[in-house]
């Protein structure tokens, strides 16, 4: 096991000889341009299983993706992503479309994209699938939870955006959207909501045996996302605040019948990043008000509550060191389950983590990564990994290559 | 888990000491000789080299170049855009893999820079001012 993290730590310093960054420099000015990235990582994790099969280590922990971009004029551009990742028992490697947009964009204050286009919730939701773009393997859980990816990666629809931008003031980012998700069944929410409802009809009171007692299968369908951001950056500091919006609603099918109903109310994200000579500081706060029902009742009701700090400290431009706290409570006003135990998928509804990450970039088209998580609590679907033994304390690790071209 | 960690870190901790550091003198925004210009905002050029003033005031699409020689890459970025050079790097990568656009054009060094701003009205770039030549006009920074 040793010697295989050995290789995968130096596998990039040997490329990197091999292949000189030259070779992948970017070139933009074709018409057509090919982009792609490979990360490969080690993930491991004791005391609780975490997101796989951590506890003996796992190498399935991949993603691959190739983008095509055509600028066809000065304001029109075409463009598309397919990814391919594996995490655990999930993805398996299958390619899918992760992004494909038409953009025209005439004037900085005002643009349309339409297609398959990132959902802008927080300052990092777009870059979830492209590990070299952030200091660390993992986005902070608390809100930018893996096990939801599939949740908020992206909407097919459209949005306008654009620029504002004052001399003395700043400049003002924005992003207005409407669209639906569609949701794909190989993901852990998938088979995690399924065994929350299969739960729940073998303890669902059912004097009048109107409903099944098992279902194997069921369809998830989402009408409508809508929201919105905002990012300012200040003239002279390196300074960005940002504030996110979303809504939207999903329904539950099973054999043509409406089983549930999930609600978001509002799920907001306020962002800070703030970089001072060496130092990056980010952190961010986030709500989601959501009302889910299953079966006529109702199993989730409230704000959950999460946010985070991460110190970033770059002694050298390749290096970077990272310091994180991040907590999470599923619900804002019942933190530690104390009132409500309706959920018995989140056994353990928060989550405090502190983090410490690396990150190495050999070249530009290079990077390593490795970091060390302590965490306490189980919230975020860590009963669904751990359904017999869920511990409260525990830890996980995972060291990451990209190449990027 | 511990012996992972370990590895990792001794790893990482033997590329930082092979870490290169950068030396270079000022640098240059260049633009074509036929563009009125002759000088532009700091808050401007950082506008422009991030995407988000794409127009000269004439109406006309600017053409970003970035320069990968090492060192004058290092100091723009610094200068002019008050990042390290690997933000810089990072946020365009963010455009391309996210979705957003297209990043600007990049030339290996001064002479493909020059080169090319020469023959392009439109185009905007950087070089070490020791290698500013009558081909094309230095676009000052007030």
């Amino acid at each position: 096991m040793i010697r295989r993290i050995i290789h995968i730590s130096f596998l990039p310093l040997v490329l990197a000889i091999v292949f000189p960054a030259s070779i992948y420099a970017f070139d933009l000015h074709q018409k057509v341009q090919i982009h792609g990235f490979l990360s490969l990582g080690y993930l491991s994790s004791s005391g609780n299983d975490f997101l796989a099969d951590s506890k003996g280590g796992t190498f399935d922990f991949n993603e691959i993706g190739i983008n095509v971009n055509s600028q066809l004029s000065h304001s029109f551009r075409i463009g598309a992503q397919i990814i391919s990742r594996d995490l655990g028992d999930y993805g398996d490697n299958k390619p899918r479309l992760d992004w494909a947009l038409i953009d025209y964009h005439a004037h900085d204050a005002i643009g349309t994209r339409l297609g398959k286009i990132k959902i802008p919730m927080g300052f990092y939701n777009t870059e979830r699938d492209s590990d070299f773009l952030r200091p660390m393997i993992f986005l902070p859980q608390s809100i930018y939870d893996e096990t939801r990816r599939d949740l908020w990666l992206s909407h097919t629809g459209g949005e306008a955006y654009g620029n504002l931008s004052s001399e003395n003031l700043g400049d003002l980012d924005y992003q207005i959207f409407y669209g639906r998700i569609d949701y794909e069944k190989d993901t852990v929410y998938y088979d995690s909501s399924l065994q929350n409802i299969q739960n729940r009809l073998r303890t669902v009171s059912d004097p009048n045996n109107l409903l099944p007692d098992y279902i194997s299968d069921f369809e998830r369908d989402n009408k409508y996302l809508y929201g919105g951001a905002l990012v300012y950056s200040h003239p002279t500091l390196n300074l960005k605040l940002g504030l996110s919006f979303a809504s939207g609603k999903d329904e539950m099918e099973s054999n043509g019948t409406k089983i549930g109903e999930l609600k978001i109310r509002s799920k907001m994200v306020y962002s800070l990043e703030y970089t001072w000579q060496n130092l990056t500081l980010r952190s961010e706060y986030s709500e989601n008000d959501r009302t889910q029902s299953l079966y006529g009742s109702t199993a989730l009701d409230g704000p959950s509550q999460a946010w985070y700090v991460m110190l970033s400290y770059s002694p050298t431009d390749p290096l970077s060191v990272s310091l994180l706290y991040d907590e999470y409570y599923r619900l804002k006003h019942d933190k530690y389950g104390e009132e409500s135990t309706k959920n018995p998928i989140d056994s353990q509804p928060w989550r405090k983590d502190w983090g410490l990450g690396l990150r190495y970039d050999l070249t530009d088209n290079w990077t390593i990564k490795a970091e060390y998580h302590l965490v306490e609590g189980g919230a975020l679907l860590m009963s669904y990994f751990n359904p017999d033994s869920l511990k409260t304390h525990w830890q996980y690790g995972a060291v990451k290559i990209s190449f990027t071209f | 888990m511990r012996n992972l960690f370990k590895i990792s870190l001794l790893t990482l901790w033997a590329l930082w000491l092979t870490g290169t550091c950068c030396f270079a003198d000022d640098v240059a925004l260049v633009i074509n000789n036929n563009n009125p210009l002759s000088s532009i905002s700091r808050r401007t050029a950082d506008l422009i080299f991030h995407g988000k003033k794409t127009k000269w005031i004439n109406g006309e699409y600017i053409s970003v170049l970035v320069n990968n020689s090492q060192e004058v890459y290092s100091v723009f970025c610094q200068k002019v855009l008050k990042k390290n050079p690997r933000q810089y790097l990072l946020y365009r990568k963010k455009i391309l893999f996210t979705g957003m656009g297209i990043p600007p054009m990049v030339k290996k060094d001064d002479e493909a820079v020059i080169a090319f701003i020469a023959k392009t009205r439109n185009a905007i770039g950087f070089i070490d001012k020791k290698s500013l030549d009558s081909r094309v006009k230095e676009l000052k920074i007030h």
